[in-house]
C-alpha cells in the first residue's frame, strides 16, 4: 500500500484524497486552536498569572484564525482536485457542487466564525467575543460529515459541539501552559494548577462525547471490529491514549514539581507540553482521516 | 441525590439525558454515504461484443463528478454522459459513442454523497474472448 493510499480516508482516493485529509487536518489545527487560545483568554487572561502573555496570546489567535481560513480554503480545493479525479482545480461546475454541498456549508459557517475570531483578537474586542467567534468555528463541524445522520439530529450535533469544545480548549490551552511553565514560580504553578482543574471537567466529557459518536456512527462493536473505519478508529486511538498518558504526567508529576517549585521543574514541563502539542497534531491527522472514511 | 452537591447533581443529570436519549439515537441507513450498489456491465462481467451503454446504480444520491472509461492502456474512450453531471442521483448513465474493441476495460468514477463526502470506485469489465476483466 502506497503513503497516498495509506493517508486517504475513502477507498481509491489517492494523492488528491491524502492531501485533502492533510489540509482537513491543517483545518482543525487552525480552527479548533485559535477556538482554544480565545477560550483560555477568556477564562485565564485577566488573571495576573497571564497578564504578561495577553499581547503573544492575542498574536497566537490571529495566526491560527487565518492559519484556519487558509487551510480551510485549501481543503476546499483538495476536495475539488479529488473530485475531479486529479485533473484539475479549474471546473467553475464542481466548485459549485463544493461549496453548495453540506461541506461547503460548514466551511462557510467556519470561516465566519474564525474572521470574527481574528478580527475580534487584533481589535482587542472582550473576549467573550472572539470566543464566540471559536464556539461558531466548533459548531460549524456539526453541519457536515457523519454525525448529522445520527437521528434525533440535535444529540449528534450536540455531542460533535461538545467534542470539539472541549478538543479546543485542550489543545489552544497548550500554548500559554508552556509559556506559564517557562516563567516558574508560584504564579505559574496557580495556573497551571488551576487549569487542570477545568480540565478535569473537559476531559471526561470530551472522551464520552467522541465514544458515543463512535459508537453511533460506526455500528456497535461488530461494525467497529471489521472495517476499514473501526481500523482508522483504532488509528486515532493509539496517539489519544499516548496524549491521555502525558496529560496525566503532568497532572499528577510535573504540576506538583512546579508547585514545589523543583529545580527545572518548569522547562521540563514546557518541552513535555511541547511533546503533547506534537502528538495532539498526530490525533488530529487520524481524525481528519477517521472522518473521510466511509461508516460501515 | 445523596453524596452529590448541587454541581454534581447537574453534570449527573446532563449525563442521564444524554444517555437516556443516546438509547433512542439511531443512525440512517448508509449514512448518506453513496456506495455503489450494482453497475452495467457488472463488476468482472465477459461480455461477448461491446455494450452500447454503461451505468452506475448506487444506494444513495450521489453527485458523480469525474466518470471516465479506460481501456487496458490506460487511454480513455469518449463517453457521453446522460443527464447533469452536477446533480445527485441513485444512477449515473453514460452512452458510448462507438462500439469498444475486444479488451479489457475499467470505469472510474469520483462523487459527492449527500453528508459532504468525496468517495469514488472502479468498475472492471471485458469485451469479447479471453479470460476475465482486468
Amino acid at each position: 500500500m502506497t503513503p497516498a493510499a495509506l493517508l486517504a480516508g475513502d477507498p481509491g482516493g489517492g494523492a488528491a484524497s491524502a492531501i485533502a485529509v492533510l489540509l482537513r487536518a491543517a483545518h482543525y489545527a487552525g480552527s479548533l486552536g485559535g477556538a482554544g487560545l480565545a477560550f483560555f483568554a477568556l477564562l485565564f487572561g485577566a488573571r495576573p498569572e497571564a497578564a504578561g502573555d495577553s499581547a503573544r496570546l492575542r498574536r497566537w489567535t490571529v495566526g491560527a484564525a487565518l492559519f484556519g481560513l487558509l487551510a480551510g480554503a485549501g481543503h476546499l480545493a483538495a476536495q475539488v482536485w479529488a473530485l475531479t479525479a486529479g485533473e484539475t482545480l479549474a471546473d467553475a461546475e464542481v466548485w459549485g457542487v463544493v461549496l453548495l454541498s453540506r461541506a461547503g456549508a460548514s466551511h462557510a459557517v467556519c470561516a465566519a466564525g474564525l474572521l470574527l475570531l481574528a478580527l475580534a483578537a487584533a481589535a482587542r474586542a472582550h473576549p467573550a467575543v472572539a470566543a464566540a467567534g471559536g464556539v461558531l468555528a466548533c459548531a460549524s463541524y456539526a453541519l457536515a460529515g457523519h454525525a448529522t445522520e445520527v437521528e434525533p439530529w440535535p444529540l449528534g450535533a450536540g455531542l460533535v459541539l461538545l467534542h470539539l469544545l472541549a478538543v479546543a480548549f485542550w489543545i489552544g490551552s497548550l500554548p500559554p501552559l508552556a509559556w506559564a511553565a517557562l516563567r516558574e514560580g508560584a504564579a505559574a504553578a496557580r495556573l497551571v494548577r488551576d487549569w487542570a482543574r477545568s480540565a478535569a471537567f473537559a476531559v471526561p466529557a470530551l472522551i464520552a462525547a467522541g465514544l458515543l459518536l463512535a459508537a453511533l456512527v460506526g455500528g456497535g462493536p461488530e461494525g467497529l471490529l471489521c472495517s476499514r473505519y473501526g481500523a482508522a478508529l483504532a488509528a486515532k486511538l493509539a496517539p489519544v491514549s499516548a496524549l491521555l498518558g502525558l496529560a496525566a504526567w503532568h497532572r499528577f508529576r510535573s504540576t506538583p514539581a512546579l508547585a514545589a517549585g523543583a529545580p527545572g521543574a518548569g522547562r521540563r514541563l514546557s518541552r513535555s507540553i511541547a511533546a503533547e502539542a506534537a502528538v495532539a497534531v498526530l490525533v488530529l491527522c487520524a481524525t481528519a482521516r477517521l472522518v473521510s472514511t466511509p461508516p460501515p | 441525590m445523596i453524596g452529590l452537591d448541587s454541581c454534581g447533581r447537574r453534570r449527573a443529570t446532563a449525563a442521564a439525558a444524554i444517555a437516556l436519549a443516546a438509547c433512542g439515537a439511531t443512525v440512517r441507513s448508509a449514512l448518506a454515504h453513496a456506495d455503489l450498489r450494482a453497475s452495467e456491465p457488472a463488476e468482472g462481467a465477459a461480455l461477448p461484443a461491446s455494450p452500447d451503454r454503461i451505468a452506475l446504480l448506487f444506494t444513495e444520491p450521489m453527485r458523480v463528478t469525474s466518470l471516465r472509461l479506460l481501456d487496458e492502456a490506460g487511454q480513455e474512450r469518449p463517453l457521453r454522459r446522460e443527464g447533469p453531471r452536477t446533480g445527485a442521483a441513485a444512477e449515473t448513465r453514460a452512452s458510448l459513442p462507438g462500439p469498444l474493441p475486444p479488451g479489457a476495460y475499467r470505469i472510474e468514477y469520483r462523487g459527492l454523497s449527500a453528508d459532504g463526502h468525496v468517495g469514488g470506485g472502479a468498475v472492471r469489465f471485458r469485451v469479447g474472448n479471453g479470460g476475465g476483466a482486468r
